[in-house]
């Protein structure tokens, strides 16, 4: 009986602390992403340009404008990193380089239109 | 004390009806919006982030049918519903960027999508993907210089693979449909203003 209740213990104790183990991971990762919306307001169609507040190590870039302007989103650093996808009133653009890298979107329809962004980590 | 229930039969019939109509009336008008909003607007429907255009529209990557492999090594697939049809990219296991449209955008030749590797130690790759119109069976990639390039259709789907246009070079505006019989059903231009493929770091 006491043997029983012995490995019954331990067996709460090792639930519990992989427990504890998953939930800091998950947390650990929850805590390390970051995001930013920026952007928001109208601006000129001759390749004008909306961009994140500072460069983090975004993977993920997307621009969005209502109607159907050509919009590019842009994810660079002075570095090495460039790339660009261009499309139709939406655009998403991925680097998987892990370096720190700016967010732009750019407005290259010709005329004014209002433009937002968001990028994330 | 049987009128009082059919009374009460004919209440509830007649709310029944009145929540039909209504939710009827609501679905025509979500599906109709749906049709007529423009990519960025639809995607707005739903919170920002990866897949955005397949999560406003109800469509997974997981259901994704295999079409083809990029140059730059993204494989490619498609998925659809009624409305809306998406050209999925993926890199591994990665999701790499999505092009969705409506029949009518894919009509206008807004379901074109262009990529380009501008930086320094890449291989300066650029595709061009998209969805072409019913009726094409090629698609014809039109270059500043009067010269093209022609690729076939598969299952409504095109890709281009090639090289981010040099200064100065000739580079491509736009592209035309083309039919089983080998006339032009239409054109379209690129997401591109003139040769600007490439965006500055600074």
């Amino acid at each position: 009986m006491r043997k029983l209740l012995r490995t019954r213990r331990l067996t709460v104790l090792a639930t519990s602390l992989v427990a504890a183990f998953v939930l800091a991971l998950s947390t650990a990762a929850v805590a390390s992403a970051f995001s930013e919306g920026y952007g928001g307001g109208e601006i000129c169609g001759s390749n004008c340009y909306i961009q994140s507040g500072g460069a983090h190590t975004f993977y993920f870039n997307e621009g969005s404008a209502r109607g159907e302007p050509y919009l590019a989103c842009q994810l660079f650093n002075t570095n090495h990193a460039n790339e660009v996808t261009h499309g139709y009133g939406y655009c998403d653009v991925f680097y998987y380089g892990g370096e720190y890298v700016t967010a732009r979107v750019y407005n290259q329809s010709g005329t004014s239109h209002v433009v937002s962004g968001y990028a994330e980590t | 004390m049987k009128k009082k229930g059919s009374r009460k039969s004919l209440l509830v019939a007649s709310a029944a009806t009145t929540a039909l109509a209504v939710s009827g009336a609501a679905a025509y008008a979500a599906a109709n919006s749906a049709t007529n909003a423009s990519p960025g607007e639809q995607a707005a429907t739903v919170a920002p982030g990866p897949e955005r255009q397949l999560r406003s529209s109800g469509l997974s990557t997981s259901e994704a049918k295999p079409l083809f492999t990029l140059a730059n090594g993204e494989r490619v697939g498609l998925v659809s519903n009624a409305v809306t049809k998406c050209l999925v990219r993926s890199l591994g296991s990665r999701f790499a960027g999505e092009t969705c449209a409506t029949t009518s955008e894919i009509a206008e030749g807004h379901a074109v999508s262009v990529g380009d590797e501008c930086g320094s130690p890449g291989k300066n790759l650029m595709e061009i993907t998209g969805l072409a119109p019913a009726g094409a069976s090629e698609v014809r990639l039109i270059s500043s210089d009067g010269t093209s390039q022609s690729t076939s259709v598969t299952s409504g789907a095109f890709k281009f693979d090639g090289t981010n246009p040099a200064p100065d070079a000739p580079y491509p505006t736009g592209v035309e449909w083309v039919g089983a019989n080998g006339t032009s059903v239409g054109t379209a231009g690129l997401p591109v203003e003139g040769d600007h493929f490439c965006l500055p770091t600074s």
